[in-house]
């Protein structure tokens, strides 16, 4: 082979993918929560933007779910991730980044119920004023359930008042089981009770709404 | 297994809490016990909104204010780490290396361009991504996907429906954007904002926003049967489409040129051959073409008597409204917009008609403008157009349901192909809806459909088109 050729069949040869540079956005992307916290703590804000971005859709919504509005969620949201910039030097890896986090949102939230004297449980199983306006009307009538079925804004919005109307520890278990579908080992570790206790509140939860939605007609 | 037991376990079946070997147990006796089996199909039903409870993501303001916090924190002396007097050095010489890095380039840049960063600073959220625009960059939205845009500097705020364009041009204060296409909501809170649409250019003045529906020609086609969207495209160019994509061939030699460069839209995804050509043969039926098939070959023939008299020509139509404030036409005089949205103003080719004509407002108050996202939390909208807007007939509240048009349903612009029928707006239309098993076709758009629905209040609804990939 002539050196051009032998030049010409270097060049066709898959060239090797360009190694991002360090500290770019590229290369924090490739690393893991552990590497990415170690960066933030020596000063790289890059490093905590895209911890940010990777987990804010589950943080956000945990904290959404159990606030139910968004200007609170947002605020709350905001605190989480500044508490864990500021308390990033005592995260060990042996929890998962996402599990320390949710603590931490659930811990802001909590501050959050505790000062504003939010939580004022009130039994789905009582009475109260709406109850009688059935939500059959707001679900396809003798339709089977498919995944056609379309779900209107105002049931998921009387679905999520009524979660908010749980016992907070059922209603952060079934979030976060649910919704987040976290194993239980997670959850436990986030709320601080035991696996079976968890798993049991998730089934309460879940039964006092089947109970509910069918007594406002929705069967 | 007895059915109260079955009943006793269903929850935990259903949210995946049962073992591999409880949940065959379960579903061997849900097979013989119908009693169990319906009790099943009922807790589905009332689980169905628990597990899909909407999941917003976090403000891009929110998102702005903690990179800010988390800048400030970081740089604070306190949390400077420890060097070495090594690593001092090393940190030194870096510095310096920076510095005359940035001077070199700095002198470079001057020559080049003007002073000021490209970089207009908006952040953009698409799904979890947030990223930043620079000036000239063309911002696309794939179909049934939606996108904010923020301009911090010129205090304005862009959302854009799906399949829509536009290039934001100016910076810092002077913001200016250029609408491509698509269905655009301006909102401007500090600052004028400039936009062009095609020959037409609008300012938004501050306190004010509008809304622009700008249907220009457009294409595109992703794969075979994939994502189609064809735009006010010529029927001879459908016709081309419709060669490339699912085979056969179509003579358009006897269509007249003029006929032959009339308009038609077509959108849809994951679309077969049968639905795309009954699609177009609709389509093109609506200007008087017939389309005839013979084994793999096609013809289109025009027949005079048979056009339709009510189909705009023009090769782009823009449609603005003010939902707020003040909205100011170059070379018009200022515009006072009532936030009851009946002042709807229309660009045909290049001819203005305003609402405040007879014609106009005739036409006004029977046009959609279009259906699509505005909670835009720094504007108070009156309820008319507080979530999803459309305008027009009626007007008043539209509730989009969470749920899209299934994968295979095409769109054309004044037409739905939905399980096999042709639906034209102002038809009934059968579709599963809250409350309701289907109403009345009420407008058609690129992003999906609004139905009034068979009930007594005859509820509008928006349903938007699958962006899903496969059928």
């Amino acid at each position: 082979m002539s050196e051009s050729a032998l030049a010409e069949h270097k060049h066709d040869a898959p060239a090797k993918p360009a190694k991002p540079k360090k500290g770019s956005r590229e290369e924090l992307e490739t690393l893991d929560d552990y590497d990415l916290v170690k960066r933030f703590t020596k000063g790289t804000v890059d490093a905590f933007e895209v911890l940010v971005l990777r987990h804010k859709r589950q943080v956000y919504n945990f904290i959404y779910k159990m606030v139910g509005k968004p200007e609170p969620a947002d605020d709350l949201f905001q605190e989480t991730f500044l508490r864990v910039l500021k308390n990033a030097h005592t995260y060990r890896p042996r929890a998962k980044f996402t599990t320390w986090t949710l603590q931490i949102a659930r811990n802001v939230t909590l501050d959050y119920f505790k000062r504003e004297n939010l939580r004022q449980h009130v039994s789905l199983d009582a009475t109260v004023p709406g109850d009688d306006k059935p939500l059959r009307n707001l679900v396809p009538g003798n339709e089977p359930p498919s995944q056609d079925v379309l779900l209107s804004k105002e049931l998921l919005e009387e679905v999520q008042s009524a979660i908010k109307r749980l016992p907070l520890h059922q209603q952060e278990a079934l979030v976060l089981r649910v919704n987040e579908e976290l194993p239980y080992a997670e959850i436990s570790e986030i709320v601080g009770s035991p696996e079976g206790t968890v798993k049991y509140w998730v089934h309460e939860a879940v039964a006092a709404l089947t109970r509910y939605l069918a007594k406002r007609g929705l069967t | 297994m007895d059915t109260r037991e079955a009943k006793v376990q269903l929850p935990a079946y259903l949210i995946g809490d049962l073992s591999p070997k409880e949940a065959a147990m379960l579903e061997g006796h849900l097979d013989v016990n119908p009693e169990a089996r319906e009790a099943k199909e009922q807790l589905s039903r009332q689980l169905l909104p628990v597990m899909n409870l909407p999941a917003p993501d976090v403000g891009e303001a929110a998102l702005a204010r903690l990179f800010m916090e988390a800048r400030r924190e970081l740089a604070k002396p306190e949390r400077q780490p420890d060097f070495s007097w090594r690593e001092n050095a090393r940190f030194f010489m870096r510095v310096a290396a920076v510095l005359v890095a940035t001077a070199v380039l700095g002198v470079v840049v001057a020559g080049v361009i003007p002073s000021g960063s490209n970089v207009v600073g908006s952040l953009v959220t698409v799904g979890n991504d947030v990223r930043v625009v620079r000036q000239n960059e063309l911002v696309e939205t794939p179909q049934g996907v939606p996108m904010t845009l923020e301009l911090k500097a010129a205090g304005a705020r862009i959302d854009l429906d799906g399949s829509s364009a536009l290039v934001v041009r100016g910076r810092g204060h002077e913001s200016s954007i250029e609408i491509m296409r698509g269905r655009v909501i301006v909102g401007a809170s500090s600052h004028n904002v400039h936009i062009t649409c095609g020959e037409a250019e609008v300012v938004v003045l501050p306190r004010s926003v509008a809304a622009i529906d700008f249907d220009a020609p457009f294409e595109r086609i992703r794969g075979k049967g994939a994502v189609i969207e064809l735009q006010r495209q010529t029927i001879a160019h459908v016709a081309r489409v419709s060669e490339r994509l699912f085979g056969g061939r179509i003579d358009t030699a006897g269509l007249p040129a003029e006929v032959a460069n009339r308009r038609v839209s077509i959108y849809g995804n994951g679309l077969r051959r049968e639905e795309f050509m009954a699609a177009f043969k609709s389509a093109a039926e609506r200007h008087g073409v017939v389309f005839t098939a013979d084994s793999r070959d096609f013809a289109l023939t025009y027949n005079q008597g048979t056009a339709g008299s009510s189909i705009d020509e023009s090769e782009s139509i823009l449609k603005v409204a003010s939902l707020q404030g003040t909205v100011e036409f170059i070379g018009e005089k200022k515009t006072e917009l009532s936030d009851r949205s009946n002042s709807v103003v229309v660009f045909a080719n290049g001819t203005l008609t305003k609402s405040s004509d007879a014609e106009g407002a005739a036409r006004a108050q029977r046009m959609v403008v279009w259906a699509g996202r505005s909670d835009m939390p720094h504007f108070k909208l009156s309820e008319t157009v507080s979530n999803y807007i459309a305008m027009g007939q009626g007007g008043g509240r539209v509730i989009t349901v969470a749920t899209a048009l299934p994968v295979g349903t095409v769109l054309s612009h004044d037409s739905i192909r939905y399980g096999g029928t042709l639906v034209r707006v102002g038809e009934p239309v059968k579709l599963s809806l809250p409350g309701a098993n289907g109403g009345r076709l009420m407008g058609v758009m690129s992003s999906g459909i609004e139905v009034s629905a068979d009930d007594p209040a005859g509820t509008r609804y928006f349903v938007p088109i699958s962006n899903s990939q496969s059928r």
